[in-house]
């Protein structure tokens, strides 16, 4: 490594360090309106705090049985239940392509930004939760803690990938897994990893983060179109003439992903970047807990 | 820059035209530049590559269009315009140098014209401006720069003068001065006539700017002169036929008669014959041309030019018209100024003659002496020859009426028995009436009647032999005058009667006829004073004190600057001194080098907001192509809606059609909307700036009719008989222009039935100025040839006592822009409609009295150039409005004694 290499990381890694604070800032303000809204996950199970009461049934242990409670009643007895409280595994992917480089306009972030808002928003959601948080595909301990969050973000920024698509990676059986792109690459692709993570017994979410001039084509004219990875281009002569036919388009491969995720039990949540990026939180962290509880 | 009529305001924007071509090339080289976008649902983008490169470029004759598109708006934005006024961008002097000879007194309104708009000119540039004239006058050249009001003052009075514009004069008083201008702007307003050395002239002008030279156009510019009994009429262009009359007026204004002058194609002289009797060709004093007012037009004749009726009385015995018959040289010598009376000398009398010639008669009954001698006294001439008879007489008795006493026998020279050789005329007397005469060469008397010496003798003797003896005496007797020739008129006694010499004695003595026996006291230096003195119109001035008294010789030397044309001295018996010389020849003024306009421009029409108009109608189509090209509107389904709206539409008209089927004509929508407001209407000439006048006028009229009257009239609106319903319209204002063509019969029907119910036409000539010489104009044939197709009644010149000059305003005369004139309305109080008349005629141009623009400001200046006479017109045009619309009832106040009369009774 010579000594504009070193320069050069260092450079990145202060680019990177200047968005830290800001981002995590952001997600931190996100997850609190979200959270604000929230409540356990109401359900009785191993927990410390209390969930309900319920009749004595055969079986139980004496030791459940809520003598204060029972007492008030002339004859039964009542049991108390605490809130089924877990710690999970959530494994984030944010697709790290060039293809999420990308804004139609000044007015919102690039889909990127709001991707990695949206899966540390999430994270911090998470680790208030007690939960643990990890990136998917990277040999390390998932973070949990206080400070899960920022280092997953810390993670999420320096995350480089060099194919398409998710990547397979260790994940504990009954994790779960969030994964951020836009999916604009092989449908196969992104179908066989996630067929593959479902037959490991791990479910998750798809979020698809799109633009909105990806979603409404709004061109018209001659125009020139550029491939945001390579140098391939398409030029159409009048782009309004297609328009129906690349909204066509759009929508089929859209339902390709609602397919996928409904055969394969997966969430899936579209979010545009010009939309609040807690538009797509709150679903996404509802999903989650819908999912973990129907694993119960 | 210019071509042609064609010419563009801002031309410098035409050089962007050179562009177009340089972008066709672009356009067919490069297909426009697609934007870049990148756009990562790219595989997406893929999946549509079947429909991806539609045609990028616009087909050929698209382009073409645009490009045309392009080409008319920019030709549109440089300005084009048809007939531009030419506008000077100088700021140096305005020069106005103005040919202010008879030439162009036919023209003079357009000059006048011309030096109000360059009085404005120069008050909007604020350049100083002179006026410089060309006739040798009492020139208005000014050294000074004139201020705008000034030249328009001088504009309105100036007149032009009954001389040639002498050019050569005006080039070297300029030589001399050796003036200059910067940068002049020079505007020569020119009679078309051709000077001495014009080039010389246009280059004097040239040194100080830009000349313009303003010429006329199907400006009629004659000249009449008279040869022996005919009038030679020449004009200066021989373009076009051209049909005038030539007109003789006697000196108190009748008119004696007219004779039509007619030009054909090319010709430019051509001969005319006033066929008049003798007593009237005498009373002649001007013969003009009756279409032109110029002095140039004009003969005015002199007295001594009148025909004289002459009787003869010869003895019995020679009578007959051989050479030896007396009567023959005397009608020789005379015949080309004088008519001859036949019979005795009672007859003579009888026809008046003026003057009597008694050849060789001695006996005279008593009643005859006394009948010749009150002739003589009244003014006539008698001419007595010797001969055997008198001279036989002479010794028996004192023959009467003779103005000396005579020896009887007489005396020969030259004879057989005689030692004398025949005697040659030798001198006239100075006092006598030949004292103006050539000598006499050559002639040889043989045989004389000798007078008695002394007495009034030599004192009465005109012309003498070589001895002294008189060979002609004459005496004044009362106004007449009685001569005497001591010799035969016949060659017999002498070779007097073949010598040129006689002819002028007779032709004096003719004269003497007409002009008085106070040509006799006259001699050689009396003059004439100036009696009327023509102007450059052609009309009769007093002459000023300027104007000094010439001499025979002045008046015969032509007309200068201190010789104005005119008849001068005895009112009775004027001498005349014609604007034009004798021998006159016009050509047409051609200038090389120099810009020529015309004074009557055609109007300038501005192409610009066609050219825009058709390039936006261009782009409509463009668009449309554009859309159906890139597929936004397709062809079938437009195609089909559109044939789907015209149907609906020509299902609506056809329904209406069969629904309506009228009895009468339907109602056209014009009709419709003029009728529910009373409003005046005129009727279009298609003559656009006339048809403009008349909607200006009418609004004018309208307008003061709303503040005076109790009619309050809706905004004018123009007719065509031929097509529109004139039952609606109460009053029609028709404006005559040259060359109308024919109605057709369909609307002399409208107009007869417009007329029959009450309608009131005014028909205007608007020619009354050209009429001041009791022409016919071009304007008032056209009217004639209108009024001859319709049923009018008889008309008759407006009285004081007529309605139309009371049925508002008390008025002495219907006045319009133009005073004099009479006006015409229906004769006599016919009762059908209420005895309305229902048409006035006249050509005093109201309109341009009444029109006002959309501002309120007069459009035409009245021709006295004085605002009380358009009050007057405007109260002349509320009169015949409330005409139209009242009726007589205020005819009726002339009974109104009558039936107060009848109350109190």
């Amino acid at each position: 490594m010579n000594l504009s290499d070193s320069i050069l990381v260092r450079r990145d890694a202060e680019a990177a360090a200047a968005e830290f604070p800001a981002l995590l800032v952001e997600a931190d303000r996100i997850a609190k309106s979200v959270a604000a809204g929230l409540h356990g996950r109401r359900r009785a199970g191993q927990g410390e705090t209390f969930w309900q009461h319920r009749p004595y049934a055969f079986g139980d242990p004496v030791a459940a049985i809520d003598w204060r409670q029972s007492a008030r009643a002339s004859d039964r007895l009542f049991v108390r239940e605490n809130e089924w409280e877990i710690a999970e595994t959530v494994y984030f992917w944010r697709d790290g392509s060039s293809s999420l480089e990308f804004s139609s306009t000044h007015e919102h972030p690039t889909k990127r930004r709001r991707a990695d808002i949206l899966s540390t928003a999430l994270a911090i959601l998470l680790a208030q939760g007690g939960e643990r948080v990890g990136i998917l595909g990277e040999e390390r301990v998932p973070f949990h803690g206080r400070h899960a969050a920022a280092r997953l973000l810390e993670s999420l920024l320096q995350y480089r990938q060099d194919e398409p698509g998710p990547p397979l990676g260790h994940v504990q059986y009954g994790a779960k897994v969030v994964l951020l792109s836009d999916f604009f690459f092989d449908e196969d692709r992104i179908a066989e990893r996630v067929e593959t993570l479902t037959e490991a017994g791990i479910t998750g979410a798809l979020i698809q983060v799109v633009d909105p001039c990806e979603e409404e084509f709004p061109f018209s004219g001659r125009v020139r179109f550029k491939n945001i990875a390579n140098d391939e281009h398409i030029t159409f002569g009048n782009t309004t003439q297609i328009r129906r036919s690349y909204l066509d388009v759009f929508a089929a491969h859209r339902d390709m992903l609602h397919n996928l995720a409904t055969r394969t039990g997966w969430s899936l949540i579209t979010h545009r970047t010009d939309n609040p990026a807690e538009t797509a939180l709150l679903p996404l962290y509802t999903a989650l807990s819908d999912q973990k509880a129907t694993l119960t | 820059m210019s071509f042609g009529a064609l010419s563009f305001i801002s031309p410098a924007i035409l050089a962007a035209l050179a562009v177009l071509p340089l972008v066709w090339l672009l356009l067919r080289a490069t297909p426009p530049k697609p934007q870049q976008k990148i756009f990562p649902p790219f595989i997406l983008l893929q999946r549509l590559t079947s429909k991806e490169e539609t045609p990028d470029r616009s087909p050929w004759w698209l382009l073409l269009l645009r490009l045309f598109i392009a080409g008319l708006a920019i030709i549109a934005l440089a300005g084009p315009v048809i007939n531009a006024i030419p506008t000077s961008e100088r700021d140096g002097p305005l020069i106005v140098v103005l040919d202010d000879s008879w030439a162009a007194a036919q023209g003079w309104r357009a000059r006048q014209d011309a030096l109000h708009e360059a009085a404005a000119e120069a008050e909007q540039a604020d350049r100083p401006v002179y006026l410089m004239t060309t006739a040798p006058s009492a020139s208005t050249t000014s050294d000074q720069p004139l201020t705008p009001t000034q030249l328009r003052n001088l504009a309105s009075s100036i007149e032009p003068t009954p001389f040639l514009a002498d050019r050569v004069q005006f080039t070297e008083r300029v030589a001399n001065s050796e003036r200059t201008f910067g940068n002049a702007e020079i505007r020569w307003l020119s009679d078309g006539l051709a000077g001495v050395n014009d080039r010389a002239f246009l280059e004097t002008l040239e040194r100080w700017g830009d000349v313009s030279v303003y010429q006329d156009r199907d400006m009629p510019v004659l000249s009449v002169t008279k040869t022996d009994n005919q009038y030679q009429v020449t004009r200066l262009t021989a373009d076009a036929a051209w049909v005038g009359e030539l007109a003789a007026r006697a000196r108190d204004g009748r008119e004696l008669g007219r004779a039509a002058i007619a030009f054909s194609e090319g010709e430019s002289q051509t001969t005319v014959d006033l066929d008049l009797p003798l007593a009237l060709q005498n009373e002649i004093a001007v013969v003009a041309v009756a279409q032109v007012r110029s002095a140039g037009a004009m003969h005015l004749s002199d007295a001594r030019a009148r025909r004289s009726l002459i009787g003869i009385v010869g003895n019995a015995q020679n009578a007959g018209s051989n050479l030896l018959s007396s009567g023959h040289y005397v009608r020789q010598a005379l015949a080309p100024f004088a008519a001859f009376s036949s019979g005795d000398l009672n007859d003579h009398l009888e026809a008046s003659v003026s003057v009597i010639v008694l050849d060789d008669v001695a006996a005279l009954r008593e009643s005859d002496v006394i009948a010749l001698t009150e002739w003589l006294e009244r003014g006539g001439v008698l001419i007595r020859f010797a001969g055997p008879r008198l001279a036989e007489a002479a010794q028996d008795f004192a023959v009467p009426l003779m103005p000396i006493e005579v020896r009887g026998g007489g005396r020969a020279f030259g004879g057989t028995l005689t030692w004398d050789t025949p005697q040659t005329l030798s001198t006239y007397s100075e006092r006598g009436p030949f004292s103006d005469l050539e000598p006499p060469i050559e002639v040889l008397v043989r045989r004389q009647l000798l007078a008695e010496p002394g007495g009034e003798t030599s004192r009465r003797s005109w012309a003498q032999l070589e001895d002294g003896t008189p060979l002609v005496t004459g005496q004044r007797v009362g106004d007449g005058i009685l001569a005497l020739f001591h010799t035969t008129a016949t060659p017999e006694w002498s070779d007097l009667p073949i010598s040129k010499s006689f002819i002028d004695m007779l032709r004096k003595l003719t004269q003497l006829s007409t002009l008085g026996p106070e040509q006799l006291e006259t001699t050689d230096s009396a003059v004439y004073a100036p009696l009327n003195l023509l102007n450059g119109f052609g009309e009769f001035r007093r002459p000023t004190s300027r104007n000094a008294p010439l001499s025979a010789a002045d008046i015969d030397a032509g007309p200068s600057p201190d010789r104005w044309p005119g008849f001068y001295g005895d009112p009775d018996a004027p001498l005349s001194l014609n604007a034009t010389p004798d021998r006159f020849e016009m050509n047409p003024l051609s200038i090389t080098g120099a810009r020529t306009l015309a004074y009557d421009p055609t109007p300038p029409r501005n192409l610009a907001p066609w050219l825009v108009g058709i390039a936006f109608m261009l782009f409509l189509i463009d668009g449309v192509v554009s859309l159906i090209l890139s597929g936004k509107m397709h062809w079938p389904t437009t195609a089909r809606a559109a044939s789907v709206f015209i149907l609906t539409g020509l299902m609506f008209t056809a329904a209406d059609r069969a629904a309506a089927q009228p009895i009468d004509d339907a109602i056209t929508d014009k009709s419709r909307d003029a009728i529910l407001e009373t409003r005046l209407a005129y009727v279009i000439t298609g003559d656009e700036p006339l048809d403009t006048l008349s909607a200006q006028a009418l609004s004018g009229l309208s307008r003061e009719l709303y503040r005076r009257t109790a009619l309050e009239p809706a905004s004018p609106i123009a007719v065509n008989p031929e097509t529109d319903d004139l039952s609606i319209y109460p009053f029609l204002y028709w404006p005559i222009s040259a060359g109308v063509t024919p109605l057709s019969d369909a609307s002399l029907a409208n107009v007869e039935s417009f007329m029959r119910f009450g309608g009131l036409i005014l028909f205007d000539t608007r020619d009354a100025e050209a009429r001041a010489t009791n022409a016919t104009t071009a304007q008032a044939n056209a009217l004639q040839a209108i009024l001859r197709q319709l049923d009018i009644p008889p008309l008759a010149q407006i009285d004081d006592q007529h309605v139309l000059l009371r049925s508002f305003y008390l008025l002495d005369d219907l006045h319009g822009r133009f005073p004099g004139e009479t006006v015409w309305a229906q004769a006599g109080s016919a009762n059908a409609n209420d005895g309305v008349t229902p048409l006035i005629v006249g050509g005093r141009d109201w309109a341009s009295a009444w029109a006002v623009d959309d501002l309120g400001q007069y459009v035409r200046p009245m021709s006295s150039n004085n605002e009380r006479a358009r009050e007057y017109a405007y109260r002349a045009g509320v009169n015949i409005v409330m005409v139209a619309f009242t009726g007589n009832y205020k005819s009726d106040q002339v009974h109104t004694p009558i039936l107060l009369e009848r109350l109190s009774r």
